[in-house]
């Protein structure tokens, strides 16, 4: 008894800071619709921050609180800049631009912060006056774990409060369900949205700033926070306080004790507390059904055309020149142009469902990951040759999706967007820390193409070969009755429905041929790396993928092809000119959403107004 | 021969009882209009018989087939089209394209990887298309056709499954006055020419009484009224809590 | 000041890269009532919306009073005394009825014509034993009093109406044609776009016809129902 007592306080004390990044980016969330995901840099330089002041000021504990409190209202200043330089820029761009925009904020604040406080993980004194412990049951339950837990229910009363009972908070709410209905009435939203974002990155850098006394200020803080927020989120129900605060106590408290009963599968506990939740009740706990994603009506996309003459020849010019560039190129050059055409198919079956389908993902790494997994393991473990594991690759890509896919089909917009993501993080966690199977972070090595495929040049063109056929084949698709459904349910789900189209097994399906696309090209990477890393299922890849097909226009079928040779280009370069890589991707990342939302095939359109006939 | 049989259907919404025990049925060829309050259940209603909302308690029977509780797929499958208030069409094709998908699902090709679609099902889709007097408009991108012809295309589309049933809801809403009696001509004759049954939602009173052969009146939940337009008119209980001065040359509208 | 209350010249709006009005000219005198006829997807709501600056304005002007507010963000547009009521009607459903009047309310202490809670329950009594009830629980009759009282407490001297009789009852119709005549005889200016004919004609003492974005014809109610054109199809019942 008494044990479950003290396991039930160290998990509550993790809840708190959950809770104070979870409501934060739920507020946020709530009044401007954006889904914020640097919120966890914002919790990340809360704990920087502190650190800093705490070294000055951290002697007493009156000093230590104020540090606490300063790095808190820091945090809030920088997301006023934040919100007023960039958000205001997308607050009308689908939420795909928003989610990628606030990811490359990811970037660029990690490597602010890299260069500030260095790499190295940095620890703080305890808190002055709580650095002892409590006796509770026989326990000796650390008193800032009490603290932590007094905290947040402040919190939570606080925020209850100020929506509640003051003229904001009601115009917070009212913001919440209708932001230009609110406008019309008078307020400026402008000042509203700014409050909002300030309220939650203060919230966020509190959480930051009050994990330093419990645990070091890292660079991996930032992404790991966001994806167990993200659980919580939509556990709780987006833009619910309580629900934030109820989500985020019953992961904590599921954590604290999984982590004794069961420590190999706690993951597998979160996941299915998310699973099972979502399954019941698609809006989360405390959340309200998601109206309709706002479909626009006014500039919906062209009819899909056959190709014409021109473009026709535009195809087979591309054909060609794949064919013709290894004989133009170095050895090092022929790699390049394996891992083009490698990453092609991955952009291409991404493309594949956010253009044709309408199904926003940002864990697409998985099915990569899963198929350089699958082919990478076969090597390892079974001694496959590389026909049999490039024929493995596929199927375990498709197995993932079809498994994932089952959830994250029954969602759409933004809460696909988040529990794609947390798959993906699951696939990854689990590469990492299944040491074993996978050899954790030491990856699998030694994954070599068979002997006739060894020389780069003939190893490209069998992955050219492939993908290409794998691209065509996905293309051919779109034209096919099953392409035509998949974007008639993106088009109107009622509308399909009520032509008998059962709309959740048809994008079902889409998901796990995608699957199976991206898993092929993982399959090749493995093989093309010659090693497989965690790293393929992190959303670093994700990410990737989708600024791949942002770069080369969501509206055009060769986008994605354009996208990878463009991406891939930018990337080896970048990696070559400047140790802050991550800066430049993520301003190229953010520009990229803010001036050129159509890609580069867009670039034309911007000089042009076309008008309605 | 009915071709709706609605039995003591029932649905609540956290103790509010959005539908309380309704039955009614329409016969072969018949044109029933169902009117009522805002929130008297009429949508909640209608959404339970095409499937997107499953019902507490009661039937649904449409050609002597159970369809109580199906989702909207499969509603389809028993011969069911729907039409909607606010059209719901396929915004990124063409008018021909949006019949074509229909009907691929309708011979069961919508997971169909072969043939491209434009290939197929071709006269059959222009012939529906024609049935609604949309074939000018065939070739053209749905973003791009007037309002009136939008609400054409659904209908074109609800036909894809040879429907003994429309459920139509608000068929003339968001129209002009010229486009209204149109609109009613083509489900007149509908009606007349293919022999499918019309249960309707409408605001419009001029639409209701001028082409409904019979009329429902919701009110809470339950039906408050029932019989011949005329009828209906003239029932004191509806003038109070639905119709008003309507008709009354002073108290226009 | 100006005799017009609204004044639009030349406008060009549009949703995104899609044009949706064009050179489209307009003026509402003072006290009128004016109601735009047309199509759905004619122009109507986006001549309301441009007013309220909801919608991408390009060239063109418009003028409240005489003054210039092309251009201006909805919350300027309001502070200039335009009320907008939207259709679909848009109460804040998890809001209460007194919430949402709060909403509403002017802080800034403008003082034309003084709108209170108490004033706008006399103008709509139901409302009044409902004041904790969350908006969303409301019939659609009640929502729509609820709109137009939340819109009247920001004291505007001109109220945008768009589509106000849509979806409602004929007996809702007739209440809420009532509360338009009762505010036009308060002093307000009234412009509501319509498709409801009864409803227009017995409302409006003006009428604008629009199609494809550009006014067809405008002018006194009388003289626009004389046109036979005009009356075939936008005013046949």
């Amino acid at each position: 008894m008494s044990f479950i007592v003290a396991q039930a306080i160290t998990g509550l004390a993790s809840a708190a800071s959950l809770f104070l990044i979870a409501v934060g980016l739920s507020i946020v969330f709530g009044v401007t619709r954006v889904v914020n995901f640097a919120h966890g840099s914002l919790y990340m330089l809360g704990a920087y921050i502190a650190f800093s002041l705490v070294s000055v000021m951290g002697d007493s504990f009156l000093g230590y609180l104020l540090a606490l409190l300063i790095a808190a209202v820091a945090v809030g200043l920088i997301g006023a800049v934040i919100e007023t330089a960039l958000l205001r820029r997308i607050y009308k761009a689908p939420e795909l631009f928003q989610l990628l925009a606030t990811f490359g904020v990811v970037l660029i604040v990690q490597d602010l912060t890299r260069s500030v406080w260095g790499p190295d993980d940095l620890f703080a004194p305890r808190m002055p006056g709580l650095d002892g412990a409590v006796d509770i049951l026989g326990h000796a339950i650390p008193s800032y774990d009490l603290f932590l837990i007094g905290v947040s229910v402040g919190v939570l009363g606080g925020l209850w409060l100020l929506f509640q009972k003051t003229r904001f908070g009601v115009l917070l709410r009212a913001a919440t369900e209708d932001r230009q209905m609110v406008a019309a009435l008078g307020i400026d939203q402008r000042w509203l949205f700014t409050a909002a974002f300030v309220l939650g990155s203060a919230l966020a850098g509190l959480g930051g700033a009050l994990q330093l006394p419990r645990q070091a200020a890292s660079l991996s803080m930032d992404l790991n926070i966001i994806v167990d927020a993200f659980v919580v989120v939509v556990v709780g129900g987006m833009g619910s306080i309580v629900g934030a605060f109820v989500a985020a106590v019953l992961i904590s408290l599921l954590l604290a004790f999984g982590l004794v009963i069961f420590p190999q599968i706690t993951l597998v506990l979160i996941f299915l507390v998310m699973a099972v939740t979502l399954v019941l009740k698609p809006s989360g706990l405390f959340g309200k059904p998601e109206f309709a994603t706002a479909e626009d009506v006014r500039n919906p996309d062209p009819p899909l055309r056959p190709s014409d003459r021109l473009a026709r020849i535009g195809w087979l010019g591309l054909l060609g020149v794949g064919l013709i560039a290894p004989l133009l190129f170095s050895d090092f050059g022929v790699v390049i142009l394996t891992e083009i055409a490698i990453l092609a198919l991955f952009a291409a079956s991404l493309h594949f469902l956010i253009w044709g389908g309408g199904l926003i993902t940002f864990g697409h790494a998985a099915y990569f990951g899963l198929g350089a997994y699958g082919a990478g393991l076969a090597v390892f473990h079974l001694s496959a040759g590389m026909a049999p594991a490039l024929l493995l690759a596929p199927l375990a890509g498709a197995l993932g999706a079809l498994v994932f896919g089952w959830f994250c089909v029954r969602l759409t917009g933004i809460y696909m967007a988040m529990l794609t993501l947390a798959f993906a993080q699951i696939a990854w966690s689990a590469a990492f820390q299944w040491i074993d199977f996978t050899g954790g972070d030491n990856g699998i090595l030694g994954v070599w193409p068979s002997a006739w495929a060894s020389d780069p040049t003939t190893f490209y063109y069998l992955a050219f070969v492939v993908c290409a056929a794998m691209i065509w084949a996905l293309r051919h698709v779109m034209f096919a009755p099953f392409g035509y459904t998949l974007r008639a349910t993106r088009d109107s789900a009622l509308r399909a429905a009520s032509i008998g189209v059962d709309v959740t097994r048809h994008r079902w399906l889409a998901f796990t041929l995608a699957g199976a696309a991206a898993g092929v090209s993982g399959g090749f990477f493995a093989f093309a790396k010659g090693s497989v890393f965690p790293e393929v299922l992190f959303v670093s890849t994700s990410v990737d993928g989708l600024v791949m097909v942002l770069l080369g226009g969501l509206q055009s079928l060769a986008g994605p092809i354009l996208g990878a040779i463009v991406f891939t280009e930018i990337e080896t370069e970048l990696t070559r000119l400047t140790d802050l890589w991550q800066l430049a991707l993520g301003v190229l990342i953010v520009v990229l959403v803010v001036a050129l939302p159509r890609g580069l095939a867009g670039l034309s359109s911007l000089f042009t107004r076309r008008t309605l006939p | 021969m009915n071709v709706l049989v609605v039995e003591k259907l029932a649905k609540a919404y956290g103790g509010v009882r959005a539908v309380d025990g309704v039955s009614f049925t329409v016969a072969a060829g018949e044109r029933v209009a169902l009117i009522g309050p805002n929130g008297a259940g009429k949508t909640t209603l209608f959404n339970s018989i095409n499937g997107q909302i499953r019902p507490d308690a009661g039937r649904v029977t449409v050609s002597g087939a159970d369809i109580t509780g199906l989702p909207p797929h499969r509603v389809w499958r028993h011969g069911v089209g729907r039409t909607f208030q606010i059209t719901a069409t396929f915004a990124s094709m063409t008018v021909l394209e949006n019949v074509q998908v229909a009907l691929s699902t309708f011979h069961r090709r919508a997971t169909g990887f072969g043939l491209a679609l434009r290939k197929r099902y071709r006269e059959e889709a222009e012939a529906l298309i024609a049935q609604v007097g949309l074939s000018d408009a065939t070739a053209r991108a749905v973003s791009e056709l007037a309002y009136g012809d939008l609400k054409r295309l659904e209908v074109a589309v609800a036909l894809t499954n040879k429907p003994s049933l429309l459920l139509m809801d608000e068929p003339t809403a968001g129209m002009a006055g010229d486009g209204r009696g149109a609109m009613m001509s083509l489900v007149d004759s509908l009606v007349s020419d293919v022999g499918v049954s019309v249960l309707f939602t409408e605001h419009d009173m001029d639409v209701v009484f001028g082409h409904a052969d019979r009329v429902i009146v919701l009110d809470r939940g339950k039906i408050i009224a029932e019989g011949s337009p005329d009828a209906v008119r003239e029932n004191d209980t509806v003038r109070a809590v639905y119709l008003g001065a309507f008709d009354d040359a002073a108290g226009a509208p | 000041m100006s005799d017009h209350a609204l004044r639009i010249t030349g406008l060009n709006a549009f949703y995104g890269a899609a044009q949706a009005l064009f050179d489209l000219d307009l003026e509402v005198p003072k006290g009128s009532v004016t109601v735009l006829l047309g199509r759905n997807g004619a122009g109507k709501s986006t001549t309301l919306k441009a007013i309220m600056g909801l919608v991408d304005i390009g060239a063109g002007s418009v003028r409240v009073d005489g003054e210039e507010v092309t251009g201006w963000p909805a919350y300027q547009v309001n502070r200039a005394g335009v009320g907008y009521v939207p259709e679909e009607r848009r109460v804040f459903a998890g809001l209460s009825v007194d919430e949402n009047l709060l909403v509403g309310t002017r802080v800034d202490g403008r003082v034309t014509r003084s709108w209170t809670v108490e004033r706008v329950f006399d103008l709509f009594p139901p409302l009044a034993g409902l004041r904790d009830r969350l908006a969303g629980q409301l019939s659609g009759g009640e929502q729509q009093m609820l709109t137009i009282a939340r819109t009247l407490m920001g004291n505007p001297d001109i109220i945008l109406l768009d589509e106000p009789s849509e979806g409602l009852a004929p007996v809702i119709v007739q209440q809420i044609a009532a509360t338009v005549k009762t505010l036009s005889a308060e002093g307000l200016t009234v412009l509501l776009s319509e498709q409801n004919v009864r409803f227009a004609t017995h409302v409006a003492d003006r009428a604008a016809v629009i199609e494809r974005g550009r006014v067809l014809v405008s002018g006194p109610m009388a003289e626009i129902a004389a046109d036979e054109q005009v009356r075939d199809a936008y005013l046949t019942p």
